[in-house]
């Protein structure tokens, strides 16, 4: 590339630089994609008399139960969320900042990790009843207990505690920046505290809260290990149950798209509770909260404390203390630092591979802005919507297929077996990690990008560097913070992640997260308090993040946005 | 100029379509070496555009590019913007915030080898005298400053064709004048091929040896300021250039009458035929007697040397622009107005 004698490299006028990028952005596309579509061809491959005998015996049912639950964690998450929001928006009370960031630790309690410690917590012998009977003088459960969390109701309130963040963030963010002009205006129109709450505030705050409530009903539907515990079967149990226990792939794939349709049934809903808003705020100052005098501060103080309480506080403190008297019992055992070790390695691997093809997909459409780079775009990064499950049990078709041709040829070729490729190393679950969290990495680099301007491109072109040359000197340094933070998102959302791990597995392969699982599943109480202690601090990590940046680097809600009215503008800017 | 040497840049038939509407149509131009050519027009002309063809980083375009000679986009060729040896100057500057100034300037010169780029460097940061901004990074620079950083790293590769888009427009004026002065002295020392895109007439009369005045993707006109300030060729290269006062005339027998009277040089044009006569303000005669016809003072602006009024005349809907360099009191109303018929424009309406 001598400049000042420019080497007349001429290529044909059809080839544009980029097109490299662009298939690669298709490849991993397709990629996100393959599970789903094998999961429709399995479901329809199922016999019609199959199919009638999973319709009548297990879906109403599950289906039933799975949108009561929907119902209750959305109506808490909805409630708690917003009040929450209201409260250290609109209030000035002592605690205030530390209870705006504080509020978002439930994010580090995986609902599976919720339900297990309050199995324990509100155990007819636990220290919660132990201490009610004390206090009203009863000598042993037989006498008094409170009913059993073992419920639709204790799983509801256990849900709707654990996600109302996905709630509060947004809702939070909306209040904040509306303009105090509207606020001010109703105030001159004499509406009074209550009502500017309910007729202004709440109304223009709809958008905000019709997205948290999704992306909280989404993390809803995708939880195994909390209905499990709790005996509630939903969609994701039978799922998992009809092919664990059962073994009968076809009938699991029909229960995962039903699944599927529940949630294509959750994103219609969630836009047309947006619909037709497009509110800008006015500008001018954003709300100013209001001083509250010393008793009503305390007061809401306490309040605002009380979801920390329900949904973080008590469960990590349980966890502190199990596992505390476990490590002074036991120590730690070589199991356990072996899944900590398989934890981190699969974590580590999904966590690059998702990285690097979030990179590929962000920078097709920087670099070939088109509808072909838009929609490479928005199909590998629909993975976010599918739970868990439903992700596995397409790359369980997938992968299997796969293993049984590399098998076969294999046999074919070299006379001996290769066993099971992908299925038995682990891969697997790396690849259907990589397929669900696809969206974090892209987004966070899709958003990078943006802020770079078109002329660093053209200036780097003119100064002798390819496309390629562009992206390590150019793209790559200026978008490495945001790409940095996207991988310690999907780092942690595997390290939390429950229900494709347990059914992606190969045999004997535990993580922190399959171990908890299958110990509450037993019953037994030995290590998983310290496992699940050790996801909950792992997990904290990008909520201290997001503590101190005060913005959300958001799991799911920015590159939605961008999905579904951004992409292709974003394509087009 | 050594005629025989092709022209650093050749432009034949270049046209450039955004959907249906065309931002260029059939642009042919030639700039020689060392040649500063100024390409000016309203914001959307397609200057910009004609900026991004020549650099190759927009590669859709019909029409031929040639460079030294040799075609670098043509229906069956297209050499990449990194072989073209351009440099180009952004109007945001584009630098590369995490990168130190210097590296900025180096950004281009890594076919060097290390010694001689560092060479190099020091030698474009002593042509734009920024050394004493050692180590910083763009966001630690004034507006000029990273404009002269801008500047030093386009022209460190020493580039066959400099361009520039807008280069001074984010500058606040009086900071523009400077820094616009010490950039042409600077190409010139150089003998740098040029192409400079700007929307402001001053400043393409005052930079340009030769202006290429641009109207909806077309070329209007070309030539030397002269040409295009004293001898526009279309309405709109007389609007554009400015400052002209527009009476509406008709033609007859080969003379124009307007209600400031008749002109000479009726556009071939029929009978009848409405036309536009133009008058800068410096074409009249201005007395405090009597004069061709009368005005009254409706507004002043003293501008120093000369003054500019804005008189009302009762057959004109709208009021003339004047300037003079007497001193009218500022207590008279009505002046006496004579016309220099000669320095008129008439264009056909």
């Amino acid at each position: 590339m001598a400049a000042p004698a420019p080497s007349w490299r001429a290529t044909p006028r059809a080839r544009k630089g980029g097109a490299a990028w662009l298939t690669a952005a298709s490849a991993a596309a397709l990629f996100v994609l393959l599970p789903l579509l094998a999961l429709v061809s399995e479901a329809v491959q199922g016999s019609a008399a199959h199919l009638a005998g999973i319709a009548t015996t297990i879906l109403p049912a599950a289906l039933w139960t799975t949108l009561v639950l929907l119902a209750g964690v959305g109506a808490i998450a909805a409630s708690v969320g917003t009040t929450a929001a209201w409260l250290v928006t609109a209030h000035d009370f002592p605690g205030r900042r530390m209870l705006s960031w504080a509020l978002l630790l439930p994010l580090a309690m995986p609902t599976y990790i919720i339900a297990y410690a309050y199995l324990d917590i509100l155990h007819p012998l636990g220290p919660v009843q132990g201490l009610i009977r004390d206090l009203l003088g009863y000598a042993s459960p037989r006498e008094f207990r409170l009913p059993d969390v073992r419920s639709m109701t204790g799983c509801v309130v256990l849900l709707g505690f654990a996600l109302y963040p996905y709630v509060y963030i947004p809702t939070r963010a909306m209040f904040l920046t509306q303009s105090s002009g509207l606020l001010d205006a109703s105030r001159t129109l004499g509406v009074s505290a209550r009502a500017r709450f309910w007729r202004v505030a709440l109304p223009l705050a709809r958008p905000a809260v019709a997205v948290g409530v999704s992306l909280a009903l989404m993390e809803a539907l995708n939880d195994i290990g909390a209905a499990e515990f709790l005996g509630v079967r939903t969609l994701t149990v039978s799922i998992y149950t009809t092919w664990i226990t059962r073994t009968d792939l076809p009938g699991a794939a029909q229960i995962a798209l039903a699944l599927l349709m529940v949630v294509v049934l959750l994103v219609a809903l969630e836009r047309w509770a947006r619909r037709s808003q497009r509110f800008a705020s006015g500008g001018g100052r954003t709300l100013q909260p209001r001083k509250a005098g010393p008793f009503a501060g305390i007061g809401l103080l306490i309040l605002g404390l009380i979801p920390i309480l329900i949904g973080f506080a008590a469960p990590a403190l349980y966890l502190v203390q199990a596992a505390w008297s476990r490590y002074q019992f036991a120590g730690v055992s070589a199991r356990l630092a072996g899944e900590a070790l398989n934890t981190i390695l699969l974590a580590a691997s999904a966590t690059a591979v998702a990285a690097a093809l979030g990179l590929v997909v962000a920078y097709a459409l920087r670099i070939r802005p088109g509808p072909h780079s838009a929609w490479a775009y928005r199909l590998a990064t629909v993975g976010y919507a599918a739970p868990g499950t439903v992700i596995a049990i397409g790359m369980l078709i997938v992968l299997g297929l796969a293993d049984r041709t590399i098998d076969a040829a294999a046999h074919h070729w070299f006379g001996s077996a290769a066993g099971l490729v992908f299925l038995g190393s682990g891969a697997a679950v790396v690849l259907a990690y990589v397929a669900r969290f696809l969206t974090i990495p892209a987004g966070a680099v899709e958003a990078g990008l943006a802020r770079i301007p078109l002329s660093l491109d053209q200036a780097s072109r003119t100064l002798g560097r390819g496309a390629t040359g562009t992206f390590w000197q150019v793209h790559l340094p200026l978008s490495a913070p945001a790409l940095a933070a996207g991988a310690l998102l999907v780092f942690v959302d595997c390290v939390k992640e429950l229900p494709a791990t347990l059914l992606l597995r190969p045999l004997n392969v535990e993580t922190l997260a399959t171990h908890l699982y299958g110990e509450a599943a037993r019953g037994t109480y030995e290590e998983a308090a310290m496992a699940a202690l050790a996801i909950v601090v792992i997990a904290m990590l990008p909520v201290v993040l997001l503590a101190r940046v005060g913005v959300m680097p958001n799991r799911h809600a920015a590159p939605r946005q961008e999905v579904r009215s951004g992409g292709a503008a974003a394509a087009a800017a | 100029m050594d005629i025989n040497q092709p022209p650093v840049l050749e432009l034949d038939g270049v046209g450039r379509r955004f959907g249906r509407t065309a931002a260029l149509s059939d642009v042919s131009l030639c700039v020689s070496a060392g040649e500063i050519v100024c390409l000016v027009g309203h914001s959307g002309c397609g200057k910009s555009s004609l900026l991004r063809i020549i650099s190759g980083v927009d590669p859709d375009h019909q029409g031929r590019v040639a460079m030294a000679g040799r075609t670098v986009a043509g229906p069956s060729v297209f050499v990449e913007p990194e072989a073209r040896s351009v440099g180009f100057v952004f109007q945001d500057y584009a630098l590369f915030p995490h990168l130190s100034m210097e590296r900025n300037i180096a950004f281009g010169l890594s076919h060097l080898p290390r010694a001689e780029a560092d060479r190099r460097v020091a030698e474009m940061i002593g042509h734009v005298g920024i050394g004493h901004l050692a180590g910083r990074y763009p966001h630690m620079l004034s507006g000029g400053e990273q404009q002269r950083v801008a500047l030093a790293r386009a022209l460190a590769p020493q580039p066959a064709i400099l361009l520039m888009d807008e280069p001074f427009s984010n500058l606040d004026r009086g900071l523009r004048e400077q820094v616009r002065t010490d950039t042409l002295s600077l190409l010139r020392r150089l003998a740098t091929t040029v192409v400079i895109v700007t929307h402001d007439p001053e400043e393409a009369l005052s930079v340009g040896d030769r202006i290429v005045l641009l109207q909806s993707g077309r070329i209007v006109q070309t030539g030397s300021g002269y040409d295009l300030y004293d001898r526009p060729q279309s309405r709109y290269a007389a609007e554009f250039f400015g400052g002209f006062n527009a009476l509406a005339g008709t033609c007859r027998n080969g003379i124009i009458e307007t209600p400031l009277g008749t002109f000479e040089g009726a556009p071939a044009s029929q009978e009848g035929a409405s036309v536009r006569v133009y008058l800068r303000p410096q074409s009249f005669e201005i007395s405090e007697g009597e004069g061709e016809f009368q005005g009254r003072i409706v507004g002043r602006q003293f501008l120093g040397e000369v003054e500019q009024l804005v008189i009302g005349v009762e057959t004109l809907q709208a009021p003339l622009r004047v300037r003079t360099m007497r001193r009218i009191p500022r207590d008279r109303e009505v002046v006496g107005l004579t016309v220099r018929r000669a320095e008129a424009i008439a264009f056909a309406a």
